[in-house]
């Protein structure tokens, strides 16, 4: 059968579950609470599976992939090491966090435990501009290959994707929740059937880590730079990746992770401390088989084509190489799984700008909104929102994975100390502030920086270094000094 | 449970697939016609007509199709679901607010905003639920209120079918069955049985209960409809009262009589002794040793004789009481000379242990002194050498409460039911009578008194007196 054809049958079952799950999942919400977090309700086996869903974007597919085909086994140390460390994290934070704190959002934290309701309006304004920029790259990463696999306008192939993240997250939590369910099933599923179709036409994993380790061709045709023979199995690329940015990386990544508002919600929607924990793990374990194929997937691609024929950026090598050598089927099940992830992530976010606008920037403007108003207020915010993503995925930014770790910076740099600090410490407010402040201006400073300069330097830092250690001396230095002024 | 949702929305999603299936396989089947017409109308044309660039156009064709079906099915399905929530969501409130009336939450409300016939709905069923509310409330108040009257109640309810079930058991009832699981037995054989029609519907029942005591129950049945109310009461305690009072009426008889019988025996007993002091002061000659003995031998028998006569008359006709405030102190110190010699005789010490400011009680103090004499000395005759016997005072509310405590011998069990029976005592030489004085003065007095003694550990005598100025003294308690 023809490839895009079968796709389209792909499609056509996967809008049906959508339909369904975001469907049931609409008519669980009676009020706020439920809306928010999902009525704090979730048990182990849907908790784990909306984290895993919404963990999994386009990103860690196209970005992933096509970093690791380039650079090899250099990725993992670069994105997937410091994200794992980053979910530690986050069990360590879910036990106290749920046992004293009953949120809806993840700004109200900063209101609760700091009494500021200055940092509560900031952190929602980054929320909104973070998460709408990065639903743009998901609309974009989608939209990317599914035009390509089936040969459709990428207008259309956006705009498709705008209506099923619309469609998901219309009915709140419980909608994205029960819809991440479909997609992490779908997700788990191809991605193990793409790892296994490669590692098969590799004639196994030996035979791809030995190839791999003789490879010495460019990666992508007229590339100047070669990959030099052992390099995609050298965690630095053998030299082609500087230690120092995979390293710093993980103040971006790790830690941005770790104070990310979406796994935040999630402890927070679980039913119940132990569910919560149960959660993280199980999810890391899941994560950590899916990621094993992806690695010896693009691995294996490497090796099965040593290089790529010419292609706009990074994020596209895996879906045109699967194009090329893989079965019809297995193209329709990879396509479906990127929109999974990328349906499933966008929601998710999408669901967090709606709640942060509403809850706590609008609630703190207009003291008085019944629960009915409230939750139309949510439905308008996420369909602007929702437009204005697409709109923007138009003309969207160059390369998936670099933007995505900004956003994970930005959060690293601003809300980690002020966040962890606030469970684990009785600091002051005003550290607090002045953390979130310092950290948030010296990330952007540096970042533009970065970008204007072209420093090679300076482009070997991420710049969540930077913001990170700015936040953590500020906040050191105020607790110091009130602690002084006390004395 | 097929939510309304269901009949609006699958309805809708039905046709809306159907159509679009009905469409693209008419534009895939029609596309095909359309070809295959072409071909074979033009055959010498064939060879500009590539067989590929068909089936690719017509894969793009259905490409198309199911795309645009699949955006036609999310956005209907998203107006769909947003009309079917507008309509279904009230409705599910509503249903939730039925339920949770029917689980008993009369609190239940409805609460969204609605102007068409949803909104009137919801506006009827707030109201209803505000009277129903009342309604119950009322009915509480009223089933709070029987309940109330009937646990108030001192004795037994139940109400019980004819099919021997208890239906309702109020407060008293329960208590009686805690208390005695005899007469709980008692009321289930009675329930099995009274409808038979063997039991009279009032009267009093005997049941043996554990120990090999007789349980008295007092009982009337009043039939209500198709059930039966029970009331009954345990007047065990009652019919031994009623006992006991008739024992002590046949006492007192014996009392007045003996009474009677001492005052017409002390003046013979007068005579007798004037006689032989008569015969001793002749001094006749020859008078020995043994006369002399044999005559206090007589005049002590005779004295003996008349300390019992006294203290029967003590007992049996009390003078009545002229109740004064009388220090406790005060009295114990004037009584103690009397006592002294026996006091040293066991080197004993009288100590009292009294409140600070007021060790007064209202009493006739000629009948306190006897009573302290009585009870103390009781106490050194039960005491060992050494030690001591205290004498205290506390008050209660309404009453005054004098204990004297010994730490001597104490009382057999066996004995402390007839302590205050004449003539019982354990004392060699005693008369039986010291308690029996102090009963009648305290009762005199309108007090109480009550005994606690441990054999080998010593003995407490309590006497309760009114702290009250008010009471009278001229009612006569037997």
């Amino acid at each position: 059968m023809n490839g895009p054809f079968l796709s389209m049958i792909f499609f056509f079952i996967y809008t049906i579950l959508m339909i369904y799950s975001a469907r049931s999942g609409f008519y669980d919400t009676y009020s706020v609470e439920d809306f928010f977090v999902a009525g704090r309700s979730l048990n182990t086996f849907f908790s784990t599976a909306t984290f895993l869903a919404t963990w999994f974007s386009a990103a860690s597919i196209l970005g992933l992939g096509g970093y690791i085909y380039i650079y090899g086994l250099s990725g993992v140390i670069y994105s997937i090491f410091p994200w794992f460390s980053g979910a530690i994290l986050l069990v360590l934070l879910s036990r106290r966090l749920r046992k004293e704190y009953s949120l809806f959002t993840y700004p109200e934290f900063f209101s609760l435990r700091y009494n500021s309701k200055i940092m509560q309006i900031c952190v929602a304004l980054i929320m909104i501009f973070s998460y709408i920029f990065y639903i743009t790259m998901q609309i974009k990463g989608f939209g990317l290959v599914m035009s390509m696999l089936l040969n459709i306008p990428y207008t259309a192939a956006i705009f498709l994707v705008y209506l099923y993240i619309l469609y998901t997250t219309f009915g709140g939590l419980f909608s994205v929740v029960k819809t991440d369910t479909v997609n992490a099933f779908i997700i788990f599923a191809s991605f193990l059937a793409f790892g296994t179709y490669i590692i098969l036409q590799n004639g196994g994993i030996s035979n791809i880590i030995h190839q791999a380790d003789l490879l010495d061709a460019p990666p992508i045709f007229g590339s100047e730079i070669k990959t030099p023979p052992g390099g995609l199995l050298d965690i630095f690329c053998k030299g082609l990746q500087p230690p120092a940015y995979l390293l710093t990386s993980f103040f971006g990544w790790g830690l941005g992770l770790a104070a990310n508002p979406q796994y935040v919600i999630r402890i927070v929607s679980a039913k119940d401390t132990a569910t919560a924990k149960k959660m993280i793990i199980f999810a890391v374990f899941l994560l950590s088989i899916i990621y094993t194929f992806i690695v010896f997937g693009a691995l294996g691609l490497r090796v099965l084509i040593p290089t790529s024929p010419p292609v706009n950026n990074v994020d596209e090598i895996i879906p045109t190489l699967l194009n090329r050598i893989s079965p019809a089927y297995l193209n329709g099940i990879i396509l479906v799984s990127i929109i999974a992830a990328s349906v499933s992530t966008a929601n998710s976010q999408l669901l967090l700008i709606a709640t942060s606008f509403t809850y706590d920037i609008l609630k703190n403007l207009r003291k008085e909104i019944r629960e009915e108003e409230m939750l139309n207020l949510n439905r308008i915010t996420i369909a602007v929102a929702g437009t204005l993503s697409l709109l923007l995925s138009f003309n969207p930014p160059k390369s998936l994975i670099e933007f995505g770790g900004n956003i994970w910076g930005i959060f690293s740099s601003s809300t980690f100390i002020p966040l962890y600090a606030g469970v684990f410490l009785k600091n002051s407010t005003r550290a607090a502030e002045a953390s979130f402040t310092s950290g948030l201006i010296t990330y952007l400073v540096f970042l533009l920086l970065q970008t204007l300069t072209k420093i090679t330097i300076l482009s070997n830092i991420h710049p969540g270094l930077l913001g990170f250690t700015a936040s953590l001396a500020a906040f050191w230095a105020v607790e110091w000094r009130s602690k002084r002024a006390k004395h | 449970m097929r939510s309304i949702e269901l009949r609006i929305l699958i309805p809708i999603l039905i046709i809306i697939v159907f159509s679009l299936t009905v469409v693209g396989f008419t534009s895939y089947y029609g596309s095909y016609r359309i070809i295959q017409d072409l071909v074979s109308r033009f055959p010498e044309s064939s060879a500009y007509i590539d067989d590929e660039f068909i089936t690719n156009r017509l894969f793009d064709l259905q490409k198309y199709t199911i795309l645009v079906a699949i955006i036609a099915i999310l956005a209907s399905s998203q107006l769909t679901i947003f009309f079917a929530y507008s309509l279904v969501l009230p409705i599910k409130k509503f249903a939730a607010a039925c339920d949770e009336l029917a689980k008993g939450n009369f609190n239940a409300k409805v609460d969204y905003r609605r102007n068409d016939e949803i909104g009137i709905l919801k506006n009827a069923f707030n109201a209803m639920a505000e009277k129903l509310k009342k309604y119950i409330d009322d009915v509480l108040r009223l089933t709070e209120l029987n309940q109330k009257i009937l646990n108030g109640i001192n004795y037994g309810i139940l109400l019980f079918s004819k099919d021997h079930k208890i239906l309702l058991s109020n407060k008293a009832a329960n208590n009686i069955f805690e208390t005695s699981p005899s007469l709980s037995e008692w009321a289930k054989d009675f329930i099995r049985e009274y409808p038979e029609g063997t039991i009279p519907s009032k009267g009093m029942a005997k049941w043996p209960s554990s120990g090999g005591m007789t349980k008295f129950i007092q009982y009337e049945v009043t039939p209500t409809g198709e059930n039966f109310i029970l009331c009954f009461s345990d007047v065990t305690e009652e019919e031994k009262l009623k006992h006991k009072m008739e024992h002590i009426n046949r006492l007192a008889s014996i009392g007045e009589m003996s009474a009677a019988l001492a005052h017409e025996i002390r003046n013979p007993l007068q005579g007798i002794q004037s006689c032989f002091q008569v015969l001793e002061s002749l001094n006749l000659p020859g008078t020995n040793e043994t006369s002399v003995e044999l005559f206090s031998a007589i005049y002590r028998e005779i004295d003996r004789i008349n300390r019992i006569i006294t203290s029967l008359l003590h007992y049996a006709r009390p003078s009545e009481p002229m109740p004064a405030r009388v220090s406790l102190k005060r009295t114990v110190e004037e009584i103690r000379p009397f006592i002294v010699p026996l006091l040293k005789e066991k080197a004993l010490d009288l100590r009292c242990s009294l409140p600070e400011g007021s060790d007064e009680v209202y009493i006739d103090p000629n009948h306190l002194k006897q009573i302290l004499m009585n009870l103390i000395t009781n106490a050194i005759r039960a005491s060992r050498q050494g030690g001591f016997i205290n004498v205290s005072l506390h008050q209660t509310f309404d009453e005054t409460v004098i204990c004297v405590r010994d730490k001597g011998i104490g009382i057999p069990k066996q004995h402390l039911s007839r302590i205050f029976t004449p003539f019982f005592t354990t004392f060699p030489g005693g008369t039986g009578l010291g308690l029996c004085v102090v009963q009648s003065l305290t009762i005199k007095n309108r007090g109480r008194i009550w005994i606690e003694s441990t054999e080998d550990s010593g003995t407490s005598v309590y006497l309760a007196f009114p702290s009250s100025f008010s009471h009278k003294m001229s009612e006569n308690v037997d």
